[in-house]
């Protein structure tokens, strides 16, 4: 007689493993949790190594912004006339202001609006051109009949994984990993979101918001992150892609440079400094912080309208300000290189003043839940 | 700086951890197919475990938690190893781990392991966790009707590959 199936699987249950290292385990998570106090305080040479790689390597596709932002009212308000002398000398201050946020939280929003991927065409070795959208959002397919949006979320890796065998009109699709889901406009659901964690408005979704090179994946639960990951997808050289995985793991971070076709990467490990990592692959850049309406402090970030402006004149930039209690967009603008406010932006900052960053302010701000420093994180 | 909490270790720590070693290995194991791995992927979520416990120990199921996390590794791990295995493909053959398991525990994990992850994830935790499929469709984020469409789905799966159970029991059951 055959067993039912709880028996036939609980009858796997190994008759003896070796004992659980208890102590081992307790340290990993001390480790751990000291790392996580410690924000972004062990971001290590690695990590710079990594992010270098990203800086010196010939500009692909979307690219690191360096046009200046500007206020509403026409006022420059680039980093020098804000007192701050260049992006990477607030970063200590952003990366504090950074750190309070969940990684995740943080990571979904940016992500969802730094992307305006091209498709990305890989070039497998043996010349057979493959066409791959991670996570792929267009007005069209992204919002239903409700208002509401419709996501659908590609675990990355499973993706790659795909991409080599798919022969479905070259779209990579991994059926296993596939997840649609519908929520109300403006809205996200912690638990029906768990694998994707994207939120979009229905106001972002144009044609211009496709998320096709970043996919956090596996995020929180409970309040607390487990583990996140997001694929930055970079081509450094015509025929070469590389991936970029930054994943919180138990120990540590890790940089995971990893294999596309042929092209063996770095793989190392050091802390993950997300901030850096979308500044410098993105063009996302932390802007300070600025009043919203109700004269509280946000965190605003801003990101190329398209790629393509980066390098130009008129480069037009969104601002992305986030609540610095729970990373919540509390507005939207977008101004172009003269000041002048661009249609698009949803404008619930009206007219409120960007005032001038200063680093040295951010810890003054009692509604902010700052994370240790990294100067003072020695573990 | 601050005190360190878990030293020596909690007795009530240490107790659970021991009493749910097993099974969890046993449970992972099945999720991943391979029982090396579901040692260190229990290791990990114990570490986990241990890092919050502060918070766990206050909790009313606390093996829901540490399924939840185990799983959640798990899915790392599969992540993982994909790319691993497409670097291995181009680099060399695969390396073959020999286990020491009777073949019809390797072919019912086998079996398992293949199935597709969220099938998968309602398989073990209905039928080998034993919870109810309200707690499973909580922990997946779906609704119990989906739990049960993917452990029916499943159970079909696994009768078409192996064929080692009373299968119109589980039918009935699912």
């Amino acid at each position: 007689m055959k067993p039912d199936i709880a028996t036939l699987l609980m009858d796997t249950t190994p008759d003896q493993v070796p004992p659980l290292d208890l102590e081992r385990a307790i340290r990993r998570g001390r480790r751990h949790r000291i790392a996580k106090r410690a924000g972004g305080g062990t971001a290590g040479l690695a990590v710079v190594a990594a992010v270098a790689l990203i800086a010196v390597a010939p500009a692909r596709g979307p690219s690191v912004g360096v046009t200046d932002p500007v206020a509403s009212d026409g006022t420059s308000v680039s980093p020098s006339d804000r007192g701050v002398e260049t992006p990477s000398s607030d970063m200590k201050a952003a990366r504090a202001a950074w750190d309070h946020l969940t990684l995740q939280e943080a990571v979904d929003r940016l992500i969802a609006l730094s992307a305006q991927a091209p498709d990305i065409e890989l070039p497998p070795p043996d010349g057979q051109a493959l066409r791959t959208h991670s996570l792929y959002l267009t007005q069209e397919s992204g919002v239903d009949q409700e208002n509401g949006i419709v996501d659908e979320g590609i675990d990355t890796w499973s993706l790659l994984e795909d991409v080599e065998m798919s022969d479905r009109g070259g779209v990579g699709w991994s059926q296993s990993a596939r997840a649609t889901t519908t929520r109300p406009a403006g809205t996200v659901d912690r638990a029906e979101t768990r694998e994707l964690a994207v939120e979009l408005r229905p106001e972002q979704l144009g044609e211009r918001f496709r998320i096709g090179e970043g996919t956090p994946v596996d995020v929180d639960w409970g309040g607390d992150y487990d583990e996140q990951a997001v694929t930055i997808v970079e081509q450094f050289d015509p025929g070469q892609w590389q991936g970029l995985v930054a994943t919180e793991e138990p120990d540590t971070a890790k940089w995971r440079n990893f294999e596309f076709f042929g092209h063996t990467l770095m793989d190392t490990t050091a802390r993950i400094d997300l901030l850096e990592l979308l500044t410098r692959a993105h063009g996302v850049r932390y802007e300070g912080v600025v009043p919203d309406l109700a004269g509280r402090p946000a965190i605003a970030f801003s990101v190329p309208y398209r790629p393509s402006d980066t390098d130009g004149a008129d480069a037009v930039r969104d601002w992305l300000l986030l609540s610095p209690d729970d990373a919540s967009p509390v507005g939207t603008e977008r101004f172009d290189s003269r000041g002048e406010h661009v249609e698009g932006g949803s404008r619930t900052l009206l007219d409120a003043e960007l005032v001038p960053f200063d680093p040295s302010s951010v810890q003054e701000l009692p509604a902010w839940k700052l994370s240790t420093p990294p100067e003072e994180a020695s573990g | 700086m601050t005190q360190e909490r878990h030293e020596p270790a909690d007795a009530d720590l240490a107790s659970f951890c021991h009493g749910e070693h097993r099974r969890l290995v046993g449970l992972l194991a099945l999720y991943v197919g391979d029982e090396a791995t579901a040692q260190e992927l229990a290791q990990d979520a114990f570490a986990r475990l241990c890092e919050h416990w502060d918070r766990v120990c206050r909790m009313t199921n606390r093996r829901a938690w540490l399924n939840r996390v185990a799983l959640n590794l798990a899915r790392s791990w599969f992540r993982r190893r994909s790319a691993e295995r497409r670097a291995q493909r181009r680099h060399g053959p695969d390396v073959q781990i020999e286990e020491s398991q009777p073949a019809d525990v390797l072919a019912v994990r086998g079996a398992v392991a293949a199935l597709p992850p969220r099938q998968r994830t309602a398989l073990v935790l209905r039928y080998y966790a034993d919870l109810p499929v309200a707690d499973v469709a909580a922990h997946m984020g779906c609704a119990e009707g989906t739990v049960r469409a993917l452990t029916h789905r499943a159970i079909g799966a696994l009768r078409e590959r192996a064929g080692l159970f009373d299968y119109e029991e589980a039918h009935r059951e699912a």
